[in-house]
């Protein structure tokens, strides 16, 4: 730090650096990664709407899934009724082939609708994921502010200490003229307190009675 | 969705990020304290921008008061298409099979149809329901999973 004619105090050359690269720091994400977290953030909005095509595939799936699963079961229970001799127009044929096929639609109905749940739960999900990221913004954000007043607060300790000097030094002239009177004044004598070290010369303390003592001189 | 919630650009005391002036190289002039003041706002617009359009997303879905009901009544619509198109389907199979059913017999399976479908429309309302509660609470910090039990006593 250094002061200036004006009493205040210019920041140091790391104080500008570490300020610069700060703000080279922000402007590099604001350039690559806040697009890319825009874009998937538009990506988990759009997957949450109503009828996306991420909901339709998954209900597809499930569908086709549950449709597979009881054609094979189906066909497999009218093998084993042809094995038993069972006529398939008998009425417990039927209702049972019928049953299979009620008992498919339940399963593509409840299926749907947990799919669903789970388009819902990656939405949330994924909103969320982003708002981590946010809220890491908001810290560095509010970490910026911390940043900025320890700095402002530095600069401001900084200026009243070069006040202070800058005063002490105009009261130089007066200060010493002042002290050589004070000086002499309080200059220590045998049975005396201390305080008037200050003009007795080499001094090593005091002795039991607070008379100075000094260095023998040749 | 649920009530409005925080939007700057309503905001009269918002203030944008208010940027210092650069210099010929493209840096911004003035002090270190300054550039961390502008970095600073400059932070928290692009937050304003950015994120708290999903945050407010995010509040608007965890306080939402009529979405499991919402859920649960297009859950019970998702599983009565199913077997509307299932009964259509499975009377076209019968039909091209030559499978013909007597009125006794008609009769026991509309029973079955009914049956079958009130159950699994209840199911499926419940756990819309269930998980979507779930799901709001989560988004608050307070998850109960119930959602799992409702899955796993299902079926």
């Amino acid at each position: 730090m250094s002061s200036s004619n004006s009493g205040t105090v210019p920041e140091t050359a790391a104080e500008k650096a570490v300020s610069d690269l700060a703000m080279a720091r922000f402007r590099d994400y604001k350039a690559r990664w806040a697009p890319l977290q825009a874009r998937l953030a538009s990506t988990v909005e759009a997957m949450g709407k109503e009828g996306s095509p991420e909901r339709e595939k998954l209900k597809t799936a499930q569908a086709a899934d549950a449709t597979v699963a009881f054609d094979q079961a189906s066909d497999q229970a009218a093998a084993r009724d042809t094995a038993a001799g069972i006529n398939r127009n008998s009425s417990a044929a039927k209702l049972r082939q019928a049953g299979m096929r009620t008992d498919r639609a339940a399963s593509i109905g409840i299926g749907g609708s947990i799919s669903d749940q789970m388009i819902d739960d990656a939405y949330v999900g994924g909103l969320q994921e982003l708002m981590h990221i946010g809220r890491g913004e908001q810290a560095n954000a509010t970490k910026g502010i911390g940043d900025s007043a320890r700095i402002a607060a530095g600069i401001a300790q900084n200026d009243a200490a070069i006040s202070a000097q800058q005063r002490a030094a105009n009261a130089e002239g007066a200060g010493t003229v002042v002290g050589i009177g004070a000086g002499y004044m309080m200059q220590p004598r045998r049975g005396t307190s201390p305080m008037g070290q200050a003009n007795v010369g080499p001094q090593q303390g005091w002795d039991a009675q607070g008379i100075p003592l000094t260095t023998p001189t040749n | 969705m649920g009530t409005a919630t925080y939007n700057p650009a309503n905001d009269p005391n918002y203030q944008g990020p208010n940027m210092p002036p650069k210099n010929f190289f493209g840096v911004y002039s003035g002090n270190a304290s300054d550039t961390f003041a502008a970095m600073t706002r400059d932070m928290w617009a692009q937050w304003v921008q950015q994120f708290m359009p999903i945050e407010n997303t995010l509040i608007d879905y965890a306080s939402d008061v009529t979405l499991p009901q919402t859920n649960a009544v297009k859950a019970i619509q998702g599983v009565q298409s199913a077997f509307a198109q299932g009964n259509q389907s499975s009377d076209l199979s019968m039909k091209t099979s030559g499978i013909q059913l007597n009125p006794d017999e008609k009769k026991a399976l509309d029973r079955d149809r009914n049956l079958s479908q009130s159950l699994a429309e209840v199911q499926a309302a419940n756990t819309a329901r269930t998980l979507t509660v779930d799901r709001q609470r989560g988004i608050l910090g307070a998850p109960v999973n119930t959602g799992d039990l409702a899955l796993r006593g299902g079926r």
